[in-house]
Parts: C-alpha cells; sequence; structure tokens
C-alpha cells in the first residue's frame, strides 16, 4: 500500500524490472518505493499537504505552545550529536 | 563531443565471476522520451529511461545459456569506435516468434540485458540504436537445434554499453510487434 508516494506516469505500463526481479506496479509498497524513487519516473513523493495547511490556519496566539515543544526536540538532537 | 574520462589502474576483484546472461528487455528506439546522460564516469546510467506514454521494454525469452553481450573496439588507430552486441538463441520456429522477426526488421532498438553479476547492460542509446539480425535453422538430423539465433548489434558507438543502474520500465502489453 502507497501512502508516502504515488504512482505516475503509469500508462501503458505493468511493471518495473529492478536487480533482476519483475516488481508488477500494483505490489509496489512504501519500503520498496523508498528504493525505486530516483530510479523510475512512475513514482513521486506526496506532498506534506496537511502539515502547511494547519499552520496557516493557526492563530498567531498558539506559536508560543509551538515554540515550547521544538524545544525538547532541539535537545534531542543535541543528545543524538553525542 | 570528446568525453575525457582519467585512466585509472584496472584492480581484479576475487569474487565469483560467472558467465551469462539472464534477462533480456527491448524497447523501440523512437519509443523512447528520455534517454538519461551517463553519469561522470561515461559508462553508468544511474537515472532511468523514460518511455513515450503507451510505450516501454518488452521482454524476449531465451533459451537458458544462449544470452551474451559483447563489445569491442574497430577500427584503425585515430579513428576507433566501440561495437556493441547482444546474442540469444530462441528455440522453436513458430508462427508468433516469426510475427516478431517480421516486424522487427529494420526497427532501431535498446536492449538490456543483465549479466550473471547482476549488472543490466544497455545496447544502444539516445543517438544510436542497434539493429536486429536473426538466422533461423530448422536443423537436418534430429539431434540438431531448432530455431533463432537473435544479435542485436551497432557499430561506431563512442563508448560501451552502458550501466544501467535505474529500473526499466516494462509495457504492458507483452510483445514487441507494434507496427513496423
Amino acid at each position: 500500500m502507497l501512502t508516502l508516494f504515488k504512482l505516475v506516469n503509469t500508462k501503458g505500463l505493468k511493471a518495473l524490472n529492478f536487480g533482476g526481479d519483475t516488481i508488477p506496479l500494483d505490489q509496489i509498497d512504501d519500503a520498496l518505493a523508498a528504493k525505486l524513487i530516483g530510479k523510475t519516473h512512475v513514482l513521486e513523493r506526496v506532498a506534506p499537504t496537511t502539515a502547511p495547511a494547519v499552520a496557516q490556519l493557526a492563530p498567531v496566539a498558539e506559536q508560543a505552545p509551538a515554540a515550547e515543544a521544538e524545544a525538547p526536540s532541539a535537545g534531542r538532537k543535541k543528545a543524538s550529536g553525542n | 563531443m570528446c568525453v575525457q574520462v582519467p585512466i585509472e589502474a584496472i584492480e581484479i576483484d576475487s569474487c565469483p565471476n560467472p558467465g551469462g546472461l539472464t534477462d533480456l528487455h527491448v524497447m523501440r528506439r523512437r519509443d523512447v522520451l528520455t534517454f538519461p546522460d551517463p553519469d561522470d564516469d561515461n559508462v553508468t546510467l544511474s537515472k532511468a529511461i523514460v518511455p513515450k506514454p503507451g510505450a516501454g521494454f518488452v521482454p524476449w525469452e531465451f533459451a537458458t545459456d544462449t544470452g551474451e553481450v559483447n563489445h569491442k573496439s574497430t577500427g584503425d588507430a585515430g579513428n576507433q569506435s566501440i561495437t556493441q552486441e547482444l546474442n540469444t538463441y530462441v528455440p522453436r520456429g513458430d508462427a508468433k516468434i516469426d510475427a516478431v522477426i517480421n516486424a522487427a526488421l529494420n526497427g532501431d532498438f535498446i536492449v538490456a540485458g543483465r549479466d550473471s553479476n547482476g549488472n543490466v547492460r544497455i545496447c544502444g542509446d539516445k543517438n544510436r540504436g542497434v539493429k536486429f539480425e536473426h538466422d533461423y535453422k530448422s536443423g537436418k538430423k534430429g539431434s540438431d537445434k531448432n530455431g533463432t539465433d537473435f544479435k542485436f548489434s551497432g557499430e561506431g558507438f563512442g563508448h560501451v554499453p552502458y550501466y544501467y543502474t535505474a529500473a526499466l520500465p516494462i509495457k504492458a502489453a507483452a510483445t514487441v510487434v507494434s507496427g513496423s
């Protein structure tokens, strides 16, 4: 099941052959697609449309909690860096 | 355009190195929408060959251990180029195979073969395809071969058959016969 990617330009095509395996287009899942992206013209990443829409609609007053939420993640980044 | 590639030492790998060809895919060059430029090494295609809508590669089956990719340099010093070849043998003579032969005459092809080390080699390129030749023999006696030798070949290339590391798009209708 494809959720992070979508099939495009598939007219007249039934499969991809990669690494000696013929993979029917309807059997490509997210894990396979992540491997194949950039190696074929029939796969595209699904744009994360929901996140920016929420950010645009969010009132200005809610920016403070968002800033707080970012702080711990910054801390985690440092920890992972070590 | 003359592509300059640095000359470096050839290093021999000690891992297994079997011969043989296991996959053959064929497409007409006129059905290619975009043929990618090679990578900086001038021998690897890491981007996909994009066919025109409705077109794509079709698989050709052939007898085991009869497929081979060849390339060799030809011409005198100062006029050298590379000849590319892909050969297979298809056993049996029947109407379906012969219909493909009829349709493939005078065609201009891009063919992909996968060697036993897993390398997909592409014969033909954006500017120059490979032509198709065949030689069918019914055999004279019971122990003779009854089938067709196929050869895709092209001369005058400035490069070896490319190493193709992207995915091949496979056409829905499994036949190479689509007009002439």
